[in-house]
């Protein structure tokens, strides 16, 4: 391994205490400008993510997920526009930054594999190419000093190095998506964003990816914000996850307690929309109804009109705050609410 | 075949040995891909058939020749026990699809942009002649409420596109409900949709199986929601349908080796968070170069010399169970068999 | 439009349902359905349609605007501009602008049907080779690439040579046998992509039969792409035309921008500095194209979106390492 990457890596890893968050979203605002009128994608969003954790953020198609993985990259495009909250990556506020420092931030620090990034491979360039063009781009190293890392990457996420002259069109999408993976882990960096990085492949690619990954943060020790809509794999996979529905958090809690026992009734809900492959064969319900519509959404809590459980006279009106209902568990509901509020009176 | 006295009811639709092979390339090279080799599968009214694969496996190919937008290579296709495929002509075509109708993956593309909802309910009546002098209109309605997109009257005169996916798909269940079908067949209905919306089709589907008594052929990649819809399911890799038997066995007893590797890959928290590592690293095979052995070779574990050689024939490992796979069948006696010819 | 939209608004812009319904503009939307207006609130579009309107109408109320008889010798040959003569006379004597006037109604109308007869080919070769494919496929195809290896001006010259003074009918005919080929192209590998639709598939199994298919599931899906294709074919209609009667092919007795472009070379209007026989008509048919290639461009820019997006809604560009930088990009775009 050429030793300039080695002794970043140690620096990276030195600069900031394993029990401070290295990332800290706060009240995170986004909102979209568009011909329909605005639509607040992102409200009011919190969450921390720790040094060597894998977060993960679960929710249907436009609940604000990849918004969030695209405003911590600062990669959003009009006519997304962050208005509100703070975005801190170990102390650095990401939102201040101006472009030319965003350049050595992103890859550097933060990298990002989303869905689409296998196809987004440049066809005419090689493998080889692609990959030193990061490294040549923050690191002033010689081409050969380049490929030779390249190698090393290749061999790392399990593909045969000798097929670093290979073009995107001769590998399969798993075989892409593994190339994205070792571009995003070039530079070292302390934190991976990965949307929906598994989903438009099959099963058992999927656990493949899923493996590498989860052996590649055992050897390089960095965290992962893990986006999907699929919650059983997040379940397997994730330390903590944080559920959104329509813009907002409305659980967040380590994994197993959130399968063992999920509080806000979309969660609940939520679990009871996948049909599992063990455990009795029994009729699901899914969630009647559709997710809202953000341009004009539900008043009081968004879930209120899908909710079975919903309050009267309340739901529908006071949007429900994100309060802890636990050590390390929070979720935004007035039921869980009152339940909390007498439980702890007895 | 007539002559065998059977308890089970006759099947409705019914693929035998069925391939189909798509040549593609330039003048100068052609390819033959072998997108489905020798599928054989039985459908039966008030029954959920599933056809599990990956993509690129020839699910969708099977159920596109079952509806006759594919012409098969070779093989027969039968319904009410009667091959199909020698009908030719618009006449026969209609007649044959007023009883077998389809039901796309995506249904932000199955419906054409530019026409409103009830043009698209209003066509398969009218075509098929069971459009009722004066009451279009109410006939159109009708269909709507059986897929529960109500109030109907204003579900009816919308585009696609004011339409949610799960809605949407509610149409395409319609249009396929038009004409009477016995059989639909569902290709991927719900990967495109949200998560909490899918079930809601499911289930509106097994509605139709459970008072309808139509016959479904589900094609999936998604394993467990076989398992939830599904009386029976067939596994496919790469063109060949290797394993079949009712859900619940297939499932909890998988005995092909690409089954069992499919089950172990398939996110399963109740097992226990992060467990079962899969060794697998192998990959679907280029369907222009696989040869005349069984395609899962290249990657199986118990793989013997004589899986690169010939693709096994059916196993029955019990009366509704079957594999094709050498590990469940004598391979002594068939080796020797081949040493003798 | 857009643009203006997203970067002034600071507070929620109001969704266009919720804005009271007034009867003027009940009115005006009875007159200019939505796809119209669609059209002109894109600026160039818009300019493009009233410059076209202007003319269009011009060619229609042709006698009102200008009574005088075109063809008929009111004056001396060559006046100047004046009162009397708004455009001057021709040598012939003839007032000029009556001759612009009129002869605007021959060009467009010649540009107008060749333009439509060349999209009603093109639309039955192309549609009919891309949704059956197969040997129709094959013959179509053949036939479309042997009309667009035919360099078509030369045949022109000669089909017009051949037939003597051909009349705007002949120019209509001439002119639609040689330019639907690349229309043709265009449509059937428009026709291609939209043939794997699911749509067209689900029709198929509804039992919809192929030409309903054609017409009414896959044609209306590229009205733009038939609209952006008849604007182009009738902006070369009135520029081909223009240029075969400005060289004498054509019939010199009617009037129409190119013969009068015609006359004046014929009568050396240069040499003798009268400018307006020649600019006038020359203006006409620059301003005609260029109303057409606006309206292209403004359908361009409404259907495709990242046009639209890209005018004012990119941040600003960040030059340098393009080259290093593209990786980067690709993979976080």
């Amino acid at each position: 391994m050429s030793s300039i990457f080695t002794t970043q890596s140690i620096q990276k890893t030195r600069s900031h205490a394993l029990d401070r968050p290295l990332l800290e979203v706060r009240n995170l605002e986004v909102e979209y400008w568009t011909r329909r009128g605005t639509v607040r994608a992102v409200d009011d969003v919190s969450f921390d993510i720790y040094p060597n954790e894998v977060v993960g953020l679960a929710g249907e198609s436009g609940c604000g997920k990849s918004t969030i993985a695209h405003a911590i990259t600062r990669l959003l495009k009009p006519p997304a526009y962050i208005v509100g909250g703070e975005i801190k990556f170990a102390g650095q506020d990401i939102l201040e930054m101006e472009e030319d420092e965003l350049r050595g931030f992103r890859w550097e620090h933060v990298a990002i594999v989303l869905q689409s990034a296998m196809n987004s491979l440049n066809p005419v360039l090689s493998i080889r190419e692609q990959i030193t063009d990061v490294i040549r781009t923050h690191r002033q190293v010689s081409k050969k000093e380049a490929t030779e890392r390249a190698r090393e990457l290749l061999q790392v996420v399990g593909i045969d190095p000798n097929r670093i002259n290979s073009y995107p069109h001769q590998l399969s999408g798993g075989m892409r998506q593994r190339v994205v993976i070792a571009i995003a882990l070039a530079l070292n960096p302390e934190l991976i964003i990965m949307d929906e990085p598994t989903t438009a492949l099959d099963v058992v690619v999927q656990k493949q990816i899923i493996q590498e990954i989860q052996s590649l943060r055992e050897r390089f020790g960095f965290s992962i914000l893990f986006i999907t809509h699929d919650l059983s794999l997040l379940v397997e996979f994730s330390d903590r996850i944080g559920i959104m529905y329509a813009g907002k958090i409305v659980e967040i809690a380590p994994a197993a307690e959130i399968f063992a026992a999920p509080k806000h009734p979309y969660t609940e809900r939520l679990m009871n929309s996948f049909p599992t492959i063990s455990g009795p064969r029994q009729t699901l319900m899914g969630i009647p109804g559709s997710p809202p519509d953000l341009v004009s959404p539900p008043s009081g809590c968004r879930f209120h009109p899908r909710c079975p459980v919903k309050i009267e006279g309340v739901c529908e009106q006071i949007s429900p705050q994100l309060l802890a209902i636990g050590p390390n568990r929070m979720a935004a509901c007035h039921l869980v609410a009152e339940e909390v509020a007498d439980e702890q009176q007895n | 075949m007539s002559s065998r006295i059977n308890d089970a009811p006759q099947p409705l639709l019914e693929a035998r040995g069925l391939t189909k092979h798509f040549v593609t390339g330039t003048a100068l090279r052609r390819y033959t891909v072998r997108a489905v080799q020798d599928a054989n599968l039985k459908l039966y009214p008030g029954r959920v058939t599933a056809l599990v694969g990956e993509s690129g496996s020839g699910k969708s190919t099977i159920a596109r020749m079952l509806v006759r937008l594919y012409e098969p290579t070779s093989g027969e296709i039968l319904y009410e026990g009667r091959n199909i495929l020698g009908d030719k002509g618009r006449k026969a075509l209609l007649e044959y699809r007023s009883h077998v109708q389809m039901i796309f993956q995506d249904p932000f593309s199955s419906l054409n942009p530019v026409r409103r909802i009830r043009a698209h309910l209003e066509r398969p009546l009218l075509i098929h002649g069971k459009a009722k002098r004066g009451k279009l209109r109410e006939q159109v309605n009708e269909l709507l409420e059986r897929v529960a997109l109500t109030p109907v009257e204003e579900f009816a005169d919308k585009f696609p596109h004011q339409l949610s996916g799960g809605q949407r798909q509610r149409v395409a269940i319609a249009r396929a409900l038009a004409v009477e079908p016995r059989v639909i067949l569902a290709d991927e209905p719900v990967s495109m949709l949200d998560v909490s919306i899918r079930l809601g089709i499911l289930n509106l589907m097994a509605k139709l199986r459970d008072e309808q008594n139509i016959a479904f052929l589900y094609v999936t990649h998604d394993i467990a929601s076989a398992r939830y819809f599904a009386d029976e399911t067939l596994v496919m890799y790469a063109g060949r349908i290797v394993e079949g038997g009712e859900s619940e066995q297939v499932i909890q007893n998988p005995k092909h080796p690409y089954t069992q590797l499919l089950l172990s890959a398939v996110p399963n928290p109740e097992k226990g968070l992060r467990t079962g590592v899969t060794e697998d690293r192998g990959e679907v095979p280029d369907l222009t170069q696989v040869g005349v052995g069984c395609p899962f070779a290249p990657r199986c574990k118990h793989v013997m010399d004589i899986c690169r050689r010939e693709m096994p024939g059916v196993t029955q490992l019990s009366a509704n169970r079957w594999t094709r796979c050498y590990l469940y069948e004598d391979v002594a006696e068939r080796e020797t068999v081949a040493a003798e010819s | 439009m857009e643009r203006t939209e997203t970067t002034k608004s600071t507070s929620p812009a109001i969704p266009l349902q919720s804005r009271p319904i007034n009867l003027p503009g009940r009115i005006l939307g009875a007159i200019f359905p939505a796809w119209l207006r669609g059209i002109l609130r894109n600026r160039k579009a818009a300019l493009g349609v009233s410059i076209l309107t202007a003319f269009v109408l011009i060619g229609i109320f042709a006698p009102v605007i200008a009574p005088v008889n075109p063809t008929r010798m009111i004056g001396r040959p060559h006046e100047a501009p004046s009162a009397e003569h708004l455009l001057g006379t021709t040598r012939q004597g003839q007032d000029v602008f009556a001759q612009i006037v009129h002869g605007t109604r021959t060009s467009l109308t010649v540009g107008f049907l060749t333009g439509t007869v060349v999209m009603v080919i093109a639309i039955v070769m192309g549609l009919t080779a891309g949704y059956l494919g197969g040997w129709v496929d094959e013959v179509l195809s053949l036939i479309t690439n042997v009309a667009l290896i035919i360099p078509s001006l030369p045949l022109i010259i000669v089909v017009s040579r051949w037939i003597e003074r051909p009349g705007p009918e002949t120019i209509v005919l001439v002119l639609s046998l040689v330019s639907w080929a690349y229309g043709a192209r265009v449509l059937r590998s428009q026709t291609l992509v939209l043939r794997n639709a699911d749509f067209v598939a689900a029709a198929r199994v509804v039992g919809e039969p192929a030409w309903r298919i054609i017409l009414f599931e896959i044609l209306p899906n590229m009205t733009s792409l038939v609209v952006s294709s008849w604007i182009g074919a009738v902006l070369y209609a009135v520029l081909t035309q223009a240029a075969l009667e400005f060289i004498g092919l054509g019939n010199p007795n009617m009037v129409t921008w190119g013969t009068i472009l015609f006359w004046a070379q014929n009568n050396a209007a240069l040499l003798t500095n009268a400018w307006w026989t020649f600019i006038p008509p020359g203006v006409c048919i620059a301003l005609v194209g260029f109303s057409l290639t606006l309206i292209n461009y403004g359908i361009d820019e409404i259907t495709n979106p990242r046009l639209r997006t890209e005018a004012g809604l990119s941040p600003t560009p960040v030059k340098k390492r393009k080259a290093a930088r593209r990786t980067e990009e690709r993979l976080s775009a």
